[in-house]
């Protein structure tokens, strides 16, 4: 028996990552968001005015609420991420919400990797504006492969909902993209007021010289959640090898791109085993095709048994990428130093692989991606830099332009992440 | 299945098999709740039928007579390795809510449970905890390590760039991994539902009340419900003001009590 599904609950999810500066009104505005979707339950309503109370907070202020979905936070900062959910018409968006400020670096880009879309602030207010952290945020969040952004102009009301402000704030973000290479004419621009509501979730009346869509409206307009990548070429990880309830052993993985077929010649790298696909299992259905998304279970003819995790398959007319040596854009991410000579293990896809790095090309600007520094003796903490590798053992690797799932990488000291990157250029 | 649920269940399959196959010793928590039992129901999915790992509950020994019953029925049924685990002599010297609820449920939860880790050297513990359940629970990561205290350092989190979890690492004495971090109730609900999941009855309404979230007896109240089965439960979730977990106590005795619990290591 099928049941009724709440309408609500078949909206597709989108993962939304809050950029903006510290001071900026992104508490507010998140607050306002959760408020004004009914987000907040009647009984955690009351719980709030009571704490509210309490912690002697004179009124009842929107960035409270957030921070009461937070709990403790640090002299009222965010301290890490945090996930919050609200429902729009078109979409189940869950807040990804980052810390605006610079030692959270690594939380920023925690969040950002897994979002589907960015919502920038920028605060409209005298003496705010653009902000050294909303550059380099916005430039980091590009790195990682967040194209899809909506800008607000915040704190409208402090300003007397002004239009000249607007546009003024409006014209230097638009720059700011255009450098970093974002597509502006089709970003949108929203004047908001989180503290009084206006185009949040409802059209505002104090700015009636603004004909755009509100806030909400703009994202639901502007965000496409992201489709399965079935049209690039076969890449399926190897995470396992596992006993079926048949008693087969069959090689687990998921399929990050394109399409598995029973019967498909494939190979492994990079250790080069090649066979054919016999046959593709779930818990108890067998399948003749996988796409990419799929968690699977496969056998291969005569050669499964020496296939471990860190392969990864694919079409024997298109294999994966073995790397001679590669071209990456690293940031670190923990006190710690990245020195030419070093051999930590990378981490791509399911491989962990010691690499060496043979040199720092160079240090550049977290603001703009521009080279700063040739040749730099050293990377450190919250630095990017473009570094070359040559993995000691051979390794798959793609570039991220071409496929994204094989393109990223995670560093690692002693099993503790101490940086990540993306890898622009292969050499086979 | 629609394609809502199963882009869940794919992202928790991989889970489940990343941390299978990262980790030596590995086990999983379970409550008898929808949640615990939802994943336990992925991982059968996710290793062929079979779960390839011990799977724990925790009992107080203030349990509701149908947590025992439903647990001791699954665990037949789907031939469990199950792991018990009672702190006894805290029950003994009487423990219980009225010395304190923190005091309780680190005596009798958190305790056992680093008593159990200690023991059989797990290096990792799967727990179904959701964001969307309690606030401090949204701060999480999918794979979270916990000091050698057992502590969870949330205000330094390691980075969880893409799909590259955590591994351990010289400060960690072991990782939680929680496959269903993403899910909604309602996602837990629907999923179990036309999965066929079996449920324990304590969610089902009697007497116009059931429980929206199970806990031990003294420190878990019901909800007023109508709700007679799954059905029900999602209509009356569409419109309800009130919050999953406002039926337990720990959330409420003061402001972040359950941040301080989830610091030292409770679930």
């Amino acid at each position: 028996m099928m049941i009724k599904m709440k309408e609500t609950q078949k909206l597709p999810k989108i993962n939304l990552v809050t950029i903006g500066h510290k001071d900026h009104g992104k508490s507010t505005l998140i607050g306002r968001l959760l408020y004004d979707a009914g987000a907040i339950k009647g009984d955690k309503l009351k719980e709030l005015e009571k704490t509210a109370k309490k912690l002697g907070k004179k009124e009842f202020e929107f960035a409270f609420v957030l921070d009461q979905f937070q709990e403790e936070r640090d002299g009222g900062l965010t301290i890490d991420i945090m996930h919050t959910p609200f429902q729009s018409k078109k979409y189940f968006y869950t807040i990804i919400d980052c810390p605006g400020h610079k030692e959270f670096i690594k939380n920023m880009l925690t969040g950002a990797s897994n979002a589907d879309a960015a919502l920038f602030l920028v605060s409209a207010k005298e003496g705010e504006g653009i902000q050294e952290q909303t550059k380099e945020h916005a430039w980091l969040i590009k790195v990682l492969g967040v194209h899809q952004i909506v800008v607000a102009i915040s704190k409208m009301d402090a300003v007397d909902y002004s239009q000249e402000r607007f546009n003024e704030i409006s014209e230097k973000v638009k720059d700011m993209l255009k450098t970093i290479g974002y597509p502006v004419e089709h970003v949108p621009f929203v004047p908001i007021s989180g503290l009084k509501g206006d185009n949040v979730f409802k059209k505002s009346h104090n700015m009636p010289w603004y004909k755009g869509s509100t806030l909400v409206v703009a994202l639901d307009k502007k965000v496409t959640p992201a489709q399965p990548p079935i049209n690039k070429p076969l890449r399926v990880l190897i995470q396992d090898a596992l006993t079926s309830g048949k008693g087969d052993t069959l090689l687990v993985g998921r399929v990050e791109t394109g399409v598995l077929k029973v019967g498909d010649k494939i190979t492994f790298e990079p250790s080069g085993i090649s066979g054919e696909v016999d046959a593709i299992e779930k818990l108890d259905e067998s399948l003749l095709v996988a796409e990419a998304g799929n968690n699977i279970g496969f056998k291969i003819k005569d050669t499964g048994e020496k296939i471990r995790r860190g392969q990864v398959c694919g079409h024997l007319d298109n294999p994966p990428t073995v790397a001679k040596d590669f071209l990456a854009l690293i940031i670190v991410l923990r006190k710690t130093t990245i020195k030419k000579g070093d051999i930590p293990v990378f981490r791509c896809g399911t491989a962990n692989v010691p690499c060496k790095i043979i040199e720092i090309v160079s240090k550049v600007d977290p603001k703009s991606g521009a080279i700063i520094d040739e040749h730099p003796a050293r990377l450190e903490d919250g630095e990017a830099g473009r570094i070359k590798v040559i993995p000691t053992e051979p390794m798959v690797v793609e570039k991220q332009s071409e496929i994204p799932q094989l393109g990223r990488f995670v560093v690692r000291d002693k099993g503790a992440t101490i940086a990540a990157g993306i890898i622009l250029n292969v050499k086979q | 299945m629609d394609e809502h649920l199963q882009k869940l269940e794919e992202k928790s399959i991989f889970i489940l098999r990343e941390a299978k196959a990262e980790f030596k010793n590995l086990a999983i928590l379970w409550s008898t709740g929808k949640d615990s039992t939802a994943s336990l129901w992925l991982c059968r999915k996710a290793f062929f039928g079979k779960i390839p790992f011990p799977v724990i509950h925790m009992d107080t020994g203030y349990k509701f007579p149908e947590i025992y019953q439903f647990r001791d029925e699954i665990a037949k049924k789907w031939n469990l390795n199950l792991i018990v685990g009672k702190n006894e002599d805290a029950l003994k010297s009487g423990m219980s809510h009225k010395s304190g609820r923190f005091e309780c449920c680190t005596q009798l939860k958190t305790d056992v449970l680093k008593k159990i880790i200690d023991q059989q050297k797990f290096d990792a513990i799967i727990v179904s905890i959701r964001r969307d359940e309690h606030g401090i629970r949204g701060k999480e990561r999918y794979f979270s390590p916990r000091d050698k205290e057992f502590k969870w350092d949330y205000k330094d989190q390691p980075p969880e760039m893409w799909d590259l979890y955590s591994s351990i690492s010289k400060e960690a004495s072991h990782l939680r991994v929680h496959p269903i971090l993403h899910w909604t109730e309602l996602d837990t609900w629907i999923y179990v539902k036309q999965e066929g999941i079996p449920v324990n009855p304590l969610y089902f309404a009697k007497n116009g009340k059931r429980f929206r979230s199970l806990g031990c007896m003294p420190c878990t109240v019901p909800i007023k419900s109508n709700a007679k089965n799954i059905d029900e439960i999602v209509e009356e979730l569409k419109t309800t003001k009130i919050s999953e977990r406002s039926g337990r106590a720990q959330d409420k005795e003061e402001a972040y009590m359950m941040q301080k619990l989830r610091a030292l290591g409770y679930m």
